[in-house]
């Protein structure tokens, strides 16, 4: 449960990459490769409802 | 074909409020020929489309053994990049783009302005928090 938190915590304050699937967050990284070497994301590529992006903590300007 | 509406998220900031975000839903065509959504940023201040690095071996695009672009922004670091194409959809309509394959993996999906801005005249609204695309002849 503690760990669970410190990860939440740890997710919030991050730039990185989201992939959700039917409106919900499924899995977080830092890097897209990461992410996309998950094993949940990988059975889900090409699924529809499933959406892959880069997430910047609110709050927070990005500037591109 | 008539104009494509695209409704856009709103990011809210503690200084500002709320921030019109050009997030646009573009499909990916995979190695496989399948189709992945991703959530590009339309960024008509980008030169080009740019996507990290992982996206290559998604799409099945070989890159070169080393980077021969390299990109430079708003904070003059210049980051090496690999220069390639992608196939993308928004909605029902498809096309093919050029592209950099950045080396880094935490850079965002950009939809710069080659290619796209000359298949698509762009209309961002941020009073109504959409992006109006519209096919130009």
């Amino acid at each position: 449960m503690e760990k669970k938190i410190r990860e939440n915590i740890k997710r919030a304050n991050s730039v990185g990459f989201v992939a959700c699937y039917r409106g919900k967050e499924i899995a977080f990284a830092r890097d897209f490769g990461t992410l996309a070497k998950k094993s949940k994301v990988k059975v889900l590529l090409g699924k529809k409802d499933f959406i892959i992006k880069h997430n910047v903590p609110e709050g927070m300007i990005a500037v591109y | 074909m008539p104009s494509i509406r695209i409704p856009c998220p709103i990011v809210h900031h503690r200084t500002f409020g709320d921030i019109f975000y050009p997030g646009l839903k573009v499909d990916v065509r995979l190695a496989d020929g399948r189709y992945q959504a991703f959530e590009f940023i339309l960024d008509s201040g980008a030169d080009c489309t740019m996507v990290p690095r992982y996206m290559a071996n998604l799409v099945g695009f070989q890159l070169p053994s080393q980077p021969n672009e390299s990109v430079s922004g708003i904070s003059n670091e210049v980051m090496p990049a690999f220069a390639g194409e992608m196939q993308l959809q928004i909605q029902t309509e498809q096309f093919g783009i050029r592209c950099l394959y950045m080396e880094s993996n935490r850079v965002p999906f950009l939809l710069g302005r080659l290619d796209f801005f000359s298949l698509y005249n762009v209309q961002f609204n941020g009073r109504d928090c959409c992006i109006i695309l519209t096919k130009l002849n």
